[in-house]
């Protein structure tokens, strides 16, 4: 009895207790808002296509370092283009030094944990993973949508993927093929460079059918996105580098020849030379029109959907898009970019090689030097450039060096980039621009069957001259003529694409890449460190 | 008297917590005397310097813990840390807890200091038990100042200051400047005047703070209501702070004081105007072209020198606003009940509401087109809790005390922001967004979060003849951050005291006045730091693609969510000892403590493929700290007219990173051998091989681990360039990691001392406080910049640096310097005056203060007292960001009536 109050307070607090436990199962549950589960946004089949396909777009481009084929710095552009020799980001006094990041590419003296490589593996594999989920969802959903579009697709996403591929074949040979979302640590290997290749090539001709035979680089449902003559492109990449990327042990001297390389195109075998010619041919005769612009700087103009040569792009409109193009503000003088309303960096360069391949200072220039440099004195809006300092600015393309520090052209010595219009309409340091990122283009595609006929032992010189005298025609000026021998279509090959990353891959399937058989390794670059470190299946490429 | 107080704590075993150790008056006194000796500080704000805010007060005062540089209040509210870090990945910031309600650093530090009575530090897990989760990484009780009974007090306390900036950095002059450019035949961009930037954008600074409380109270019921204004203008132009508090604390006695009640409202208004680049402000002031004028151009914006990208006109860089307006608001009751039979009750509810309001404007001639930022925030928090306990005393001998507590708490924030840019005009400000033409996708957004917690708690304590005390404990913690089926934790603590000094065969040891001895031990869950849904497969907008002409937002996968996300677990084990001397005049503490961190919460770099992101938040990792601390107070002199009282706390400690491996989702994952955690920065520094301070296994967290420079030497050009050492001898240098580094030091103190000397002659006082670190390094990333010749004429250089005539940019440990230092952080003056019973003033009092008197180090930059604690990219190293060093003089008058 005297006990009792005692009692009922300890069961009300017990009781009270195991209420708050209970309810706490409903309690403690996440509720996101901000944020949706993927199973409640995919109602029909218009959200479906456009989570599963639309969205791997946004990965092409980038707005922050590393990420994007093209556009943003310390990528997979940068690999091409400043691992080759190109173009340079010399060391200028106190700026641009990084640590030795540009002079270690330049010197090909990186080493496995260069920011490059980590970022350009991440990049890649993060868009295969994107992809193989993407597949994933098209198969969990699939009632939403009929065979065909289904088919299409799923076709889509693999095209993707498969360029995704290509570019890891191209960069680090021996990569892990991922196909599924669902895969363990442990099951993850390296395929050898030829499994690679045969993979990337198998999974473009099962896509081939199903893509539309559309244009890629101009406004509409298929803007910026990959349809049949882009995976002709990636296909005709494919078999173009077919020795190179075939070949297990690029260290040592012996290449598969091309002619003996078998592959099927749309169920006939071909030799690698063949099978080049066979897809550039596929886009010539797609029912997209493709067609070499009248000028080479049609391609690059403020408003280039319309330009007829491009193929594939990466859409641009500053106030649509996140997608940043760096390459331009990375290169120009400060004074110069802020004369013209933009930011600069006054870093990347022409190299001393590629004013000789134009033949910058001799009395044969090749005309495309005006559209692709900035050079000598500056003008703007017409007017030379007057500094700060009370000087002219003068671009000195021959002073550039290495290492300017000390050296009086320190701000002012090498060709800047041109090549892209200027864009008045340009935003953010004029990195948010109209003109789409030029990836894929017809040009590319004449020379590429040009250099392939000739290694085929046949006679490329009409598509080699289409290319070669274009911008002369253009101009009413006059172009010396040239045979199509190999060396004159590098030479073209790196005139023509001069910025557009593709230079380190041409310098390689040219073996000029390297000055001596033991650097050889260099082709291709290290796994990443960090790639290593967290997956100890991986193995380094052989002379890291 | 203990149970008035509106503290769930006191109603708790006092002997378990040694800062609850206030017992008897002696004892209370003592340790008034020697206000570091314990863990408790009792606050005497009149007695310092002048304080920045409440955080300010714990700075040097306590063993294990630390308070950041207090020249940046943003960035020193997160750096304040209790017995160093212990998570990777956040929440190790301590839990603040305000008259028992749950609060924040942050809100702290807007509180009075002098409304604030005293601050008690928890630190062992047994103390922190009762906080379970909330309070892993240490917990900051404060209680306020409180009416008392039959007492009326109306009260004034204020201060006026002046801030002086009177250490800067010896760049060249202009006309150093023209005089080293003509003769190394460079040119520069001659702007015809002569700048000091460093001292163009700093100003005499002013500080003031008043304050007004009332209080009194009667038999059964007790009130105080205190408002307070501060304003602090900092030395940096556009920068400073206004605050305005108000305070209310009633308490309220029923039914012959057997129903208690209490209430509690604050309230805190502030407006903030920081800088919206700390780093590139200073990096101007010291670099920027010193022949630019220092006025407006024509069109009334400032000359920038495009030359010099990565910096801008330093004055220009101030009218960027980055304003702040924050409103908090918090109310309390308790109910707490003498049942009888040995039983009380309480109930507690608490509820606390924050917004905030952020206007940034970026005129067009500091950022390309202009841009106007605006963004809101609002965080509810409310928290309730239910306690029971039972007393018994069986005869002397035998006391127990059994506690039950639940607890629950919630907290919800929401927020959105916009951008807009391309400004018709910069008249504007951020007062109108419509001048904006351009509004970017990814300029607007909104969001939304919400956090819960469970807890449920018994504790048993037992005392046996007043002098050996058992207690345990056992929580359990549930969050709804962890993941489905992971949420609750069970942590278990238990403890042991003994007073020695009660037993008999001590009670005539007359000169021994005090001995106790714990020891504890205790799991705690943590998982602070951490947003909520990263269990969650998510889909967030990403971007946008387009269709047919219109822009469609696409949805992404937000990161890589974790299903098995759960607590990170910290064992700890501790041993204590106090000891009082001769009446406690000599005051000793002496405690060591070991955890062990696991299931460590950190952002795991996992291997792509298989995963679609690098990152994932997981439970691997293990880490452990160990320290000793020490604390020693002395009644050095104690006569009618003089006192002298030498209080010190000492704190050695150490961290060591164990692994970062562990099994995720059935896989055992590696970590990175170099994680990088600072880098240097600027012209000529963009990533490469800059970085300086990593988190490597087997190491400190944040060593320094760099190429080794064995000196100076002349390259082909004659310049000269950082020598590096082949370490691994393979004939050639690789500055990468893995390459030629080594470690070569930690950037935290092992040794952190704090000392606090007052003497008192009459009604004068002086009390001086030093604060020292030891055993910690600096990377001097502000002189590998300023010294390198390479910089001019874009960048200014140090005078120095035409002598030694570096002309390279290599990071390398040339420039890793000694970090200890000793700092006067300030010295008070005082003057109180005797007042008479039967006078209306019951007290009086003046003083003048100095703040930052004087730092003595062998460090070669600006200041050695930099960011040494907490882990983010500016951890050691001293990267262009460090502001003027400034000393503060104020005078402040207090009057009680």
């Amino acid at each position: 009895m005297y006990h009792q109050p005692y009692i009922i307070h300890i069961r009300l607090i017990y009781i009270s207790i195991v209420c708050v436990l209970l309810s706490s199962c409903s309690f403690l549950n996440e509720e996101p808002r901000s944020g949706q589960a993927e199973e409640s946004i995919i109602t029909s089949a218009a959200i479906l296509e456009r989570q599963a396909v639309l969205s791997l777009y946004d990965h092409i481009g980038g707005n922050e370092d590393g990420v994007g084929l093209q556009g943003t710095y310390r990528g997979i552009y940068d690999l091409q283009t400043f691992a080759s020799n190109e173009a340079i980001i010399p060391v200028r006094g106190g700026d641009w030094f990084d640590g030795g990041l540009w002079v270690d590419l330049y010197l090909h003296s990186w080493s496995e944990d260069n920011e490059c490589f980590e970022n350009a593996w991440l990049y890649l594999y993060q868009l295969i993973g994107l992809c193989n989920h993407s597949l994933a969802l098209l198969e969990k959903h699939s009632e939403l949508l009929s065979t065909e579009r289904l088919n299409c697709d799923i076709a889509e996403v693999r095209s993707l993927r498969a360029m995704a591929y290509t570019y890891l074949l191209d960069l680090f040979a021996r990569v892990p093929i991922i196909t599924s979302e669902d895969i363990e640590l442990n099951a993850i290997k390296q395929s050898e460079r030829s499994e690679v290749f045969r993979f990337v090539w198998n999974e473009l001709q099962e896509a081939l059918k199903y893509l539309p035979d559309e244009r890629s680089n101009s406004r509409g449902e298929y803007y910026g996105r990959v349809t049949r003559p882009v995976a002709c492109f990636i296909l005709m990449k494919v078999a173009l580098n077919a020795e190179i990327w075939t070949d297990d042990d690029w260290t040592d001297e012996n290449l598969p020849d091309g002619k003996l390389i078998k592959l099927i195109c749309d169920g006939a075998e071909k030799n690698a030379w063949d099978a080049t010619i066979y897809y550039g041919e596929q886009i010539f005769t797609s029912s997209a029109n493709y067609a070499l612009c009248q000028s080479q700087t049609n391609c690059f103009a403020v408003y280039n959907e319309t330009a007829s040569e491009n193929i594939f792009t990466i859409p641009m409109d500053p106030t649509v898009y996140r997608n940043r193009f760096k390459n331009l503000f990375r290169s120009l003088h400060y004074q110069h970019a802020s004369a013209l309303g933009y930011g600069g960096e006054n870093g990347s360069s022409a190299t001393e090689e590629t004013l000789d391949v134009f033949g910058y200072g001799t009395k044969h220039k090749d005309c495309r030097f005006a559209t692709t440099f900035f050079a000598d004195t500056v003008h703007v809006n017409g007017l030379p450039l007057i500094l700060s300092s009370g000087d002219t600015l003068v671009y000195h393309p021959r002073e550039v060096l290495l290492n300017l520090t000390g050296s009086p052209f320190v701000a002012n010595a090498g060709a800047r980039m041109s090549k892209y219009a200027y864009d008045a309409g340009g935003i953010f340091d004029g990195q948010l621009r109209n003109s789409d990122i030029v990836l894929f283009r017809l040009a590319d595609v004449y020379l590429a069957i040009a250099e392939a006929k000739v290694r085929n032992g046949q006679d490329g010189s009409m598509e080699f001259e289409t290319v070669r005298t274009r911008e002369a025609i253009a101009l009413g000026a006059f172009q010396e003529p040239r045979d199509a021998t190999l060396e004159n279509i590098y030479y073209e090959r790196w005139i023509e694409l001069m910025w557009e990353g593709w230079h380190r891959q041409d310098q390689i399937r040219f073996s000029r890449y390297v000055e001596f058989p033991q650097e050889r390794y260099e082709t291709v670059f290290p796994i990443p460190l960090k790639a290593l470190q967290t997956n100890s299946n991986l193995s380094q490429n052989k002379g890291y | 008297m203990r149970r008035t107080l509106p503290f769930l704590l006191t109603l708790l075993c006092p002997l378990l917590l040694n800062g609850q150790s206030v017992q008897s008056d002696d004892l209370l006194k003592a340790i008034e005397k020697a206000e570091s000796l314990t863990d408790t500080l009792r606050v005497e704000t009149s007695r310092r310097g002048y304080l920045i805010n409440a955080l300010d007060v714990l700075n040097g005062q306590s063993a294990g813990v630390t308070v950041g540089s207090n020249t940046n209040p943003e960035a020193m509210i997160s750096s304040v840390r209790v017995r160093g870090n212990h998570s990777l990945t956040g929440g190790n910031e301590p839990l603040v807890i305000i008259d028992g309600m749950s609060s924040d650093l942050r809100t702290l530090s807007t509180i009075f200091p002098g409304d604030i009575e005293t601050f008690t530090i928890l630190k062992d897990a047994a103390q922190t038990a009762l906080y379970g989760a909330r309070g892993a990484s240490g917990v900051i009780e404060v209680r306020t100042r409180r009416g008392a009974e039959g007492k009326f007090h109306v009260s004034y306390a204020g201060d006026v200051g002046f801030a002086h900036a009177d250490h800067f950095l010896k760049m060249l002059s202009a006309d150093e400047y023209r005089a080293l450019t003509n003769e190394r035949g460079i040119k520069i961009a001659d702007g015809g005047a002569a700048t000091d930037w460093q001292k163009a954008i700093v100003r005499t600074g002013f500080v003031q703070n008043h304050h007004i409380a009332l209080g009194g109270g009667t038999e059964n019921a007790n009130y105080r209501g205190a408002v307070s204004y501060s304003q602090n203008n900092s030395i940096i132009r556009e920068m400073g702070t206004r605050n305005l508090t108000a305070k209310v604390d009633i308490t309220q006695h029923m039914f012959s004081k057997r129903l208690t009640f209490d209430l509690g409202l604050f309230g805190a208004i502030s407006n903030n105007q920081y800088l919206n680049d700390v780093q590139k402000t200073f990096y101007s002031a010291a670099t920027f072209n010193p022949t630019f004028p220092n006025s407006r151009n024509e069109s009334g914006g400032y000359d920038g020198y495009a030359d010099a990208s990565q910096i801008n006109n330093p004055m220009g860089l101030l009218d960027i606003k980055k304003h702040n307006a924050a409103m908090h608001f918090n109310t309390h009751l308790r109910v707490t009940g003498d049942i009888g039979y040995g039983l009380t009750a309480g109930i507690y509810g608490s509820y606390s509401y924050d917004a905030d309001d952020d206007s940034h404007f970026y005129p067009t001639y500091m950022e390309s087109t202009g841009k106007v930022y605006r963004g809101a925030g609002k965080s509810h928090l409310w928290l309730t809790n239910a306690q029971l306990r039972y007393t018994h005393d069986w005869g002397k001998a035998h006391h127990i005390e059994a506690d039950l507590l639940g607890e629950l708490q919630g907290r919800t924030s929401t927020g959105f922001h916009t951008t807009v840019n391309r400004l018709a005009s910069d008249a504007f400000g951020y007062y109108n967004l419509a001048v904006g033409g351009l509004r970017l996708w990814e300029g607007t957004g909104s969001s939304y979060e919400q956090q819960r917690m469970a807890s449920v708690m018994g504790r048993f304590c037992y005392t046996a003849l007043g002098r050996y005390t058992f207690t345990v404990s056992a929580r359990g913690d549930a969050s709804s951050v962890a993941a489905k089926g992971h949420k609750w934790g069970f942590f278990p603590s238990a403890n042991i005291s003994w007073n020695m000094k009660k037993e008999t065969w001590l009670q005539d040891v007359n000169w021994l006045t005090r001995l106790n001895l714990r020891a504890g031990w205790g799991l705690t869950g943590n998982l602070g730091g951490i947003a909520a849904y990263q269990s969650l497969r998510l889909l967030v907008p990403s971007g946008i693609a387009e269709t047919n002409g219109l822009p469609d937002v696409i949805l992404s996968l937000a990161q890589n969510e974790n299903p098995d996300l759960t607590w990170e677990k910290t064992q700890t084990a501790n041993i204590g000892a106090e000891l009082g001397f001769w009446n406690n005049r000599v005051l000793l503490t002496v405690d060591y403590y070991y955890s062990y961190i696991y299931d460590m919460l950190y952002n795991y770099t996992v291997p792509v493929p298989p995963f679609i992101y690098d990152k994932v938040l997981a439970n691997l990792g293990t880490m452990q700290n160990q320290g000793l601390e020490f604390g020693f107070g002395i009644a050095a002199v104690k006569t009618r007219d003089w006192d002298v009282n030498i209080g010190l706390n000492l704190t050695w400690q150490a961290n060591k990173l164990r692994s970062l491996n562990g099994y995720y989702k059935g896989e055992y994952l590696t970590a990175p051998t170099y994680t990088p955690l600072a880098s240097v920065s600027g012209a000529g520094l963009h990533g490469g091989n800059t970085d300086v301070v990593y988190q490597i296994p087997g190491y400190s967290l944040g060593v320094f681990y760099l190429p080794h420079c064995t000196g100076l030497t002349t390259n082909d050009k004659g310049e000269q360039v950082y020598e590096i050492e082949d370490i691994n001898g393979d004939g050639f240098i690789d500055l990468s990691d893995g390459g030629d580094r080594r470690i070569c030091g930690q950037a935290t103190p092992k040794v952190l001392l704090g000392s606090n000397i007052s003497v008192r002659f009459k009604q004068f006082d002086l009390s001086i406080q030093l604060n020292g670190a030891f055993g910690h390094k600096i990377y001097n990333g502000s002189s590998l910049s300023y010294m390198n010749m390479g910089s001019l004429p874009y960048y200014n250089v140090l005078k120095d640096a035409s002598k030694t005539n570096i002309n390279d940019l290599t990071v390398s440990d040339y420039w890793l310097e000694n970090g200890d230092y000793v700092n006067i952080d300030y010295v008070t003056l005082g003057w109180t005056l005797p007042c008479k019973p039967e006078w209306k003033l019951s007290s009086f009092r003046l003083s003048v203060s100095v703040n930052n008197l004087v730092t003595m180090t062998s460090y070669s930059g600006l200041t050695p007292i930099i960011n040494s604690t907490v882990i983010n990219n500016s951890l050691g190293v001293d990267d262009k960001r460090s502001y003027p060093v400034s000393r503060t003089y104020s005078f402040s008058l207090q009057i009680q009536f």
